[in-house]
């Protein structure tokens, strides 16, 4: 772990149609950059999540990954957490090391 | 008191805006689900969201036939608490409580019956009217628009800011707030003293007092993304809190609906009395306490928004019983010509305008039909030859398209055609500049005047319909360069296996749709929705194109889908105007299938000339004397309100082979999409189907629904008032919000309803267990049959009888025929 930082991961999955509002939260909290990966499947409490396809992309589940320092991460997880309290979607924090950390800040 | 950071403020809009469904410009108006921000809950719980509603005002219902085995049907699934309940004693007699309550259904309390709609008032609150004409400059003039870069908000806190219509101080106060949107909401929400607690119900006020807005700037945020939701809100909030106004805090979130109301007050006692009378049948009896009692029970139950909630599932048992009965007794013998040596099969669109002509096609021997989406399962970004921006030629479901150009076959008549194209252009110019200029005007429309009037004598006896319009140079389109092989293959074999399309006649026809209309800023809801609201035959091109590449042959074979060599697949287009249809590219046609193509065109433009006139006896205007001329001369009447009834009166799809309604007048109400278990081994074909044209007719079904229950707020008005914004919308009149779904005219003539908004069935055929497992393991199909926004039925062949599916499994409904 030597020449590592600290950081924070936050991984989103969410409707497809919450991803816009999520990429945008991210933006708005500094973030300089996010991954998103389309029509990603699995099973929740509510059931079994369709992957994409082929003729609809807009019923889909997205996954959002973005990596940010801690104290941009707070404010960033209040506001995902408010934005997925009335409705489907999940969130994942960890503790994570970037190797360029002029990347994330 | 904490100033909310700016991802919560974002946050705060964005699940607001979860009510807000993006409505698209007219130019790719597509049919939407208005009411698609409530699908997590049912249906029914529109009667407690502001300005919702899911069913028309009772008195409606009564206004029209009764049937009453459906009304009894309804009930009972709508409170099947009463199909359990004990019977009634009453005078002697026993009634049981599903009569007492369609009784009482047939005699609601007086007030309802004649209850009338209250008067849209369309004056908007100061703040709103000036919003929304700032809006409308920043949208429809390039010269207003924010520069690259800037946001929405803050072009509007700079115009603002210096426009000597506004108080000075308010001028003042706009200027010193912030320049970002989420800091200026943060700001107007601190010094309006409101907290994290009521942030939500403040930010979705802000959004629900410009709905129109609202919509248009949702759907701009995900596709042109130079506005938001969030400039909106922070426009509203500082526009008020510059004006001096309060921030007010809604007793009621609009965004976030109430918890569903359960009927506790005692029903009226006169209504209680009357039903009771009726079971009886002696309008003099005089009830006992217990009598009174019982029938309190049940009328309990019949609040208004159940009371309607019932109506509403009455309507739709009605038509779907109905349905079923047609199709359980087939078209008469002589609706569909004898099996022959199969000549032609024709793929249309689901749309339901195509039943219509399919039907009459199927009279000529040798012509069977499909059903499948009109995009044909080529998405694409298409080009036409002398075309400036590439369209958008694919659903709204999917993000993108193939990028495909078409190519001319002769360079230099292209160039010709061009440089006609560019001569006429100028002198349309210039006529239009003349005719706009105050000092020509009036001489223009003097001289003009006498012009049409000898063009329009000259040109019965010409021939000319086109009115000097240039064609098109030969084209192809570059759909074998453009997509790669792995894809075409893809896309031939969706198609195919999707309508059970596996053995093939010689000639193919790949049938797109487009309108023919003029001044009708909404022509792009009547062309194909599966094509991002333009006409289908570039799709249908494409995809005729794959189906012919050798390459893409081969591959088929290997997975066990061969086309003859002698098959050959053309691209043709249904007008739904005129019902007229075109073969395209017909310069592709080989010299065998000449004939055919030939022959096909004959026997179309019968069925054509008899489908227009089975149309005009439902034309406004029209009738069963109308000449076919004066029908179609709708498509180029500029005047014209009604060029066609588009998707109206859509109640139903059906996912079948067409087996089962070949014959039977579907009255153009129903989404025919062809399904064949047998072609489809892994159940991929009917996935396909079910998460893709059956939520497309949704979104339809759903688009008319609304547009005709509550035009008020999802419906774009009158058309005889409307004023286009560019290619935003229209505003009803000058002034106002901007206005969304389908105009008054496209669902009703006067107060006489031309659609009868009736949710959505769904009827297949196919295995039940394929259709379970597909529903199980897709999120939306589950939200929509939960929550009561859709029905499904089905059955696994011809000699079962149809089966509902319900959240624990289908169940047999006895009233349904097999």
């Amino acid at each position: 772990m030597n020449h590592l930082i600290t950081m924070i991961r936050i991984e989103v999955i969410a409707p497809s149609d919450v991803s816009t509002a999520v990429h945008e939260l991210i933006t708005s909290a500094g973030a300089t950059g996010y991954t998103s990966v389309a029509g990603v499947s699995g099973v929740g409490h509510s059931g079994a999540h369709n992957g994409r396809h082929l003729f609809n992309d807009h019923d889909a589940l997205g996954m959002t990954i973005t990596v940010l320092p801690a104290e941009r991460a707070e404010p960033l997880i209040e506001a995902l957490r408010e934005l997925l309290e009335g409705g489907s979607g999940v969130m994942f924090i960890t503790d994570t090391w970037v190797s360029r950390s002029q990347y994330f800040q | 008191m904490t100033q909310p950071s700016a991802p919560q403020v974002r946050a705060a809009v964005a699940g607001a805006a979860r009510t807000i469904t993006p409505t698209w410009p007219l130019t790719s108006f597509i049919a939407v689900n208005p009411a698609s921000g409530h699908l997590r809950r049912p249906m029914q719980a529109l009667h407690t969201v502001p300005g919702e509603t899911p069913t028309r005002p009772e008195h409606e219902y009564l206004q029209g036939d009764v049937d009453l085995g459906a009304l009894r049907t309804a009930v009972a699934e709508v409170l099947p608490a009463l199909t359990t309940a004990d019977d009634l004693e009453l005078a002697g007699r026993r009634s049981t409580a599903l009569d007492v309550a369609v009784a009482a259904l047939l005699h609601p309390p007086v007030d309802a019956a004649s209850a009338s709609d209250p008067e849209r008032d369309d004056a908007l609150d100061p703040v709103d009217q000036y919003l929304s004409q700032s809006l409308a400059r920043f949208s429809a003039d390039p010269v207003w628009a924010p520069a690259p870069g800037t946001g929405l908000f803050d072009r509007f806190r700079q115009l603002a800011g210096h426009d000597r219509t506004v108080p000075k101080r308010a001028r003042t106060t706009l200027l010193a707030l912030p320049t970002t949107a989420e800091a200026a909401i943060a700001e107007v929400l601190r010094a309006n003293g409101i907290g994290a607690a009521s942030r939500a119900a403040v930010v979705g006020a802000q959004l629900h007092a410009l709905p129109g807005w609202a919509s248009h700037l949702a759907w701009r945020a995900q596709h042109t993304g130079d506005a938001t939701l969030t400039d909106l809100v922070a426009c509203r909030l500082a526009l008020t809190h510059a004006l001096g106004a309060v921030v007010d805090v809604p007793a009621v979130d609009a965004a976030a609906p109430a918890a569903d109301r359960v009927s506790v007050a005692a029903p009226d006692a006169g209504w209680v009395e009357r039903t009771l009378r009726l079971c009886v049948g002696d309008t003099t009896h005089e009830p006992a306490p217990a009598e009174r009692i019982a029938v309190s029970r049940v009328l309990r139950l019949l609040d208004p928004a159940t009371r309607t909630t019932v109506w509403q599932t009455a309507a739709e048992t009605a038509y779907r019983d109905g349905l079923m009965a047609t199709i359980a007794r087939g078209g008469p013998a002589d609706t569909v010509a004898p099996e022959a040596r199969l000549d032609v099969q024709m793929v249309f669109c689901i749309d339901t305008r195509s039943e219509g002509l399919r039907r009459h096609l199927e009279l000529t021997v040798g012509v069977r039909t499909f059903g499948l989406a009109g995009f044909f399962g080529v998405p694409l970004r298409y080009t036409s030859l002398f075309g400036q921006q590439p369209r958008e030629q694919y659903p709204a479901l999917l993000s993108t398209g193939y990028e495909v150009t078409d190519q001319a076959v002769d360079a230099a008549a292209a160039r010709r055609a061009r440089d006609r194209r560019a001569l006429a252009g100028a002198v349309r110019s210039t006529t239009k500049r003349v005719a706009s200029t105050p000092a020509s005007a009036f001489g223009w429309a003097e001289l003009s005047g006498w012009g049409t009037l000898v063009a329009d004598l000259v040109r019965p006896v010409t021939g000319n319909r086109d009115g000097g319009r240039i064609p098109t140079p030969d084209t192809v389109l570059d759909v074998c360069e453009q997509i790669p092989l792995d894809d075409r293959v893809v896309a031939a074999e969706a198609a195919l296996r999707m309508t059970g399309l596996t053995r093939f006649a010689p000639l193919v026809v790949l049938t797109g749709h487009r309108t023919e209309t003029v001044n009708n800023p909404y022509r792009a809801a009547l062309d194909c929705g599966a094509c991002g609201g333009n006409p289908g035959g570039a799709n249908a091109r494409a995809a005729a194109a794959i189906c012919n590449d050798p390459a893409v042959r081969r591959r088929l074979a290997e997975r066990g889908l061969s086309i003859p060599d002698t098959t050959w697949f053309v691209a043709a287009e249904h007008e739904t105007t005129t019902d007229r249809l075109t073969v395209l590219d017909r310069h592709l046609v080989p010299g065998t299938h000449r004939e055919t193509v030939d022959r096909l065109l004959a026997a179309a433009a019968v069925a054509g000339d008899a489908l227009t006139a089975e149309r005009a006896r439902d034309l406004p205007g029209a009738g069963e004397r109308t000449s076919l001329r004066r029908v179609r001369r709708r498509a180029t009447d500029g005047s014209e309100m009604y060029p066609e009834l588009g998707l109206a009166n859509n109640a139903a799809i059906i996912i079948a082979p067409r087996a089962i309604t070949r014959g039977v007048d579907l009255e153009r109400r129903t989404f025919l999409h062809d399904y064949d278990p047998a072609a489809d081994p892994d159940g991929s074909a009917l996935t396909n189907i079910m998460t893709a044209p059956l939520i497309v007719a949704q979104w339809i079904n759903a688009q008319y629904f609304f547009s005709t229950i509550n035009p008020e707020r999802h419906g774009a008005g009158n058309k005889t008032v409307h004023n286009p914004l560019g290619d935003l919308g229209v505003l009803a009149g000058h002034t106002g919000d901007l206005r969304t779904g389908l105009p008054w005219q496209s669902v009703a003539v006067g107060g006489r309803l031309l659609h009868e908004p009736l949710r959505l069935s769904v009827l297949i055929q196919a295995p039940l267990d394929r259709i379970a497992q597909i529903v199980a393991a897709t999120d939306a199909l589950r939200a929509l049959l939960d929550g009561g926004w859709i029905s499904l039925h089905a059955r696994q062949d011809p000699h079962q009888p149809w089966q509902r599916y319900r959240a624990a499994g289908f169940t047999t409904d006895e009233r349904n025929p097999s």
